[in-house]
């Protein structure tokens, strides 16, 4: 522990902080006039969605930016960071302030070793020979409970699982013994259960040494989990600055309340049978505002494998197999949702794959509206296939950038060889999702994410599928835009009663959206039910576990007498 | 391990099809070499005797498998001008022309590296337009005529340097410069798009946040991401720079196995003009092999 700071003075004080972008000659301003401060030994939580400038503010901090140029003052300990030399600013991160990033695969190097990077912070900032920073970094690594240190020592990123990465670009960053870490969207891209090993590991880590967290995030879920307080950001200023108590249960500011009534919460539905819709901008969906499932079984699949080999490139030598997808067998009916959850490699976007043909099947068998596609080839799976359509993950990479929506949406109708008014179609298509009907001639670029995942949305119907297979699609969406997407998902189903296949890693929203939900891991279903079954009462231990995991928005000190009741 | 020497097997198959090629190609070119060598003056009687001697009477397919086996255990045949064993004329020129290559990549990547390095840190600069401009010049500029005007240049009108020959140890300048014409536009995007793309990478944050030193963050950090599409680019550019010297030996009279093969491929001197093309192809494939190795080395992702 050093705190040679007295407790009640700030360790970091950001006062009128602004940042602007400097892009093909012209000046963009992101940040205004942002201030707040943190004291030694505590966490605050920087939350907003996309473009807040939450993370622009923590990079700011730490001066990471090119291209840009900060005003203001930040000062840590009394000691203006603006104001330093560039020198001196490389004296100052890694030493004072350090930070992780969202992305700990990408974060760290490639090419050095595990040990590597975590000595060289001890041998530049703490001034260890090697022999002792090999040491030392033997010792973080086992503080970062990563088993067998020395065995993991000389090991490389590609080795590691993304949690055992996090952990050991954590260690790097407590390495200089800092008083402060930033965690930019730290716990982002990591599995549910991994994401919370790791807020556990920080919160461990700041009770042994005492440092200050600014924790960077766009879930409500850890501000609860791990923050003393939260500024809200919204359009680079700050809305509302408060403890995370009265943030979570008493916000004050509009926006702040519209963003907490968004946020889906686990255990929200609990005596519902039927999905129902997102409170959005205050309003609350009445209970009879839900979809009601048909009689008719739209798709069965039977005992589906999916074997992996994976051949040397010469004489096509098999060097094992990853079974991808074991024995799953389930029905869906029309107007139903059937949600896949899983963690990251549990499978369950290859069965979405496996079902449009698109993943080659081991065995088993894929029934879609009275077809079986597992056998069919060329020209009739092309004619099978109409029957399905997808909706991805990031609508920005599943539109081409050259092409106008016009064509974009009426692409699959074309391609059916759909005579008749296309424009028509094209124009109620939008409109069905909310589109302006005038935005046809735009490219893709010209719209927001939510806005192009509603084109996705659109595209995916356009040829009046009997099934949706819905991967991850509103994942990587902000949670206004998420709430928002998925009543249009269930508008959708009600008008035209198709089914859903709805893959996601997201249990919250699983819950809002589903009638019966199925656990994937390892590429088998753990458990199949009714959602309320799963959720009520989940009859497996993992899905206990993936439900445990998840950070629900709501203060720490009230869910610890929620448990105990 | 096993990859490797499946790698290496794959490689002398490749070897002999390419002499496959090449022995079908030069003998369906014009002009028979037993008359080129006979000389204008021979009759038919001579003419046929030399072409016994030579063994070139036999059928095609006999000769095909006899050049491909010979070649398998190392002996590529006699050369029909000089008489004297292919590889002992290839093992003396082959060292001039590795070692002007050698010269004219070094040369190359002090052109193409700070080049490369200053259009990816300082975009539309000054001194990224020149290096931009440069780079474009030598694109579009015919490499002969290049070289003619630096022999006017520094040779004839200020004398500085040696036109021809590899007498001293100046002449090797000339063509080597010449010849790493060739190398620097396909080198200088490589490197800008290398560092571009390192530089945006999030690890170069990471060390950028750690507080390393300007120094550890570019040459350790960096650089090693930089080099694996380096070293494949440069791998892959040595059979460009291998023809290209046969350009570039031609007018500088430099003694190597570009001059070789032009002379061989006037007289017909088949054995010789084989055994130089299946040894350029076996340089470019074991180039290849040792690219990738390297790549193994500096990128540990790959060995999985």
């Amino acid at each position: 522990m050093k705190s040679d700071a007295p407790p009640n003075v700030d360790l970091l004080s950001v006062t009128g902080l602004t940042a602007s972008f400097h892009v093909k000659g012209r000046i963009i301003p992101v940040l205004h006039d942002v201030s707040f401060s943190l004291k030694a030994g505590e966490t605050l939580a920087l939350v907003g969605e996309s473009g807040s400038g939450k993370s622009v503010t923590a990079q700011s901090i730490m001066r990471l930016m090119r291209d840009c140029s900060i005003g203001g003052r930040v000062e840590l300990n009394g000691k203006d960071l603006l104001s330093l030399s560039r020198r001196d600013m490389a004296r100052v991160r890694g030493r004072e302030i350090a930070m992780i990033f969202q992305d700990p695969r990408m974060s760290l190097n490639p090419t050095l070793s595990i040990g590597v990077q975590i000595s060289e912070v001890l041998q530049r900032h703490r001034g260890l020979s090697a022999a002792q920073a090999r040491a030392e970094a033997l010792r973080l690594l086992d503080a970062v409970r990563i088993s067998g240190p020395s065995r993991r020592y000389d090991e490389h990123p590609h080795q590691l699982s993304g949690g055992m990465c996090q952990r050991v670009m954590i260690a790097s960053a407590i390495a200089g013994e800092p008083r402060l870490l930033i965690a930019d969207e730290a716990t982002t891209a990591l599995d549910v259960t991994v994401q919370a090993e790791i807020l556990t590991l920080l919160r461990e880590l700041q009770n042994e040494t005492g440092m200050a967290m600014l924790v960077v995030t766009h879930d409500m879920g850890v501000v609860a989990e791990i923050a003393n307080g939260a500024a809200v950001m919204r359009q680079g200023r700050i809305v509302e600055f408060a403890d995370t108590q009265t943030l979570l249960t008493r916000p004050a500011d509009p926006y702040t309340q519209d963003l907490l009534a968004s946020v889906p919460k686990l255990g929200s539905m609990a005596g519902q049978a039927a999905p129902r819709y997102f409170p959005v901008a205050g309003k609350v969906p009445a209970a009879t505002d839900c979809v009601v499932a048909g009689q008719d079984t739209i798709l069965s699949v039977r005992d589906l494998n999916v074997r992996y080999r994976s051949r040397s490139s010469f004489l096509g030598i098999s060097k094992g197999s990853n079974h991808a997808v074991r024995g799953v067998t389930f029905d869906l009916r029309s107007g139903e949702t059937l949600a896949l959850v899983g963690e990251s490699g549990s499978g369950k976007s290859t069965i979405g794959r496996a079902i449009l043909g698109l993943s080659p099947v081991t065995s088993g068998q894929v029934i879609l509206a009275g077809q079986e596609m597992t056998s069919l080839r060329g020209e009739p799976l092309r004619q099978a296939r109409r029957a399905a359509q997808m909706v991805f993950q990031d609508p920005a990479a599943s539109l081409s950038p050259r092409q106008r929506i016009r064509d974009a949406i009426s692409e699959p109708l074309r391609a059916w060889g759909e005579t008749g008014d296309i424009n028509a179609v094209v124009h109620d298509l939008l409109v069905q999702v909310g589109l302006e009907p005038e935005m046809a001639d735009r490219l893709p670029h010209e719209f927001s994410g939510g806005q192009r995942q509603r084109i996705c949305i659109a595209r995916a119907m356009a040829l009046r599928p009997s099934l949706i297979v819905a991967d991850e699609a509103v994942s990587a969406l902000d949670v206004s835009v998420k709430a928002r997407i998925c009543n249009l998902l269930l508008d959708i189903q009600r008008q035209t009663g198709v089914a859903c296949l709805f893959i996601s890693h997201d249990m919250a929203v699983v819950e809002r959206l589903s009638d019966r939900v199925a656990v994937m891991r390892n590429g088998a279903i753990l458990e199949i039910g009714s959602r309320r079954d799963v959720f009520e009462s989940p009859q497996h231990a993992y899905t206990r576990a993936l439900l445990a995991a998840v950070p629900n928005p709501v203060p720490r000190t009230s869910q610890a007498s929620i448990s105990r009741q | 391990m096993l990859n490797f020497l499946l790698r290496i097997l794959r490689s002398v198959l490749v070897l002999l099809g390419v002499g496959c090629l090449i022995f079908a190609l030069i003998r369906l070119a014009p002009g028979d070499p037993v008359t080129l060598l006979a000389g204008p003056t021979a009759d038919i009687q001579t003419v046929e005797a030399l072409r016994i001697q030579l063994g070139l009477d036999q059928p095609m397919g006999v000769q095909l498998l006899k050049f491909l086996s010979n070649a398998l255990r190392g002996d590529l045949g006699e050369s029909l001008v000089h008489r004297r064993p292919v590889l002992d004329l290839i093992l003396y020129a082959l060292p001039q022309t590795v070692y002007l290559s050698i010269c004219a990549l070094f040369t190359a990547l002090l052109v193409s590296v700070p080049a490369g390095l200053v259009s990816a840190l300082r975009p539309s600069s000054a001194a990224d337009r020149l290096a931009e401009g440069v780079v474009l010049a030598a694109q579009s500029v015919p490499v002969f005529w290049v070289s003619i005007l630096l022999i006017q240049l520094f040779a004839v009108r200020l004398g500085w340097l040696p036109s021809s020959g590899n007498d001293q140890w100046a002449a090797v300048i000339l063509p080597a410069f010449a010849l790493s014409i060739l190398q620097w536009p396909l080198l200088t995007k490589t490197v800008r798009t290398a560092a571009i793309s390192v530089g945006s990478q999030d690890y170069a944050k990471t060390a950028l946040a750690k507080g390393l030193s300007s120094k550890r963050i570019v040459f350790i950090h960096l650089l090693r991401n930089m080099l694996v599409p380096i070293v494949t680019i440069i791998g892959l550019q040595t059979g460009a720079m291998l023809s290209g010297s046969v350009v570039t030996e031609a007018v500088f009279a430099w003694p190597g196995i570009g001059t070789l093969a032009m002379a061989s491929l006037l007289a017909r001197d088949y054995p010789t003009v084989q055994g130089i093309v299946l040894f350029s192809a076996a340089i470019v494939v074991t180039i290849s092999i040792v690219a990738d190795a390297l790549s193994l080395i500096i990128d540990p992702r790959l060995r999985s």
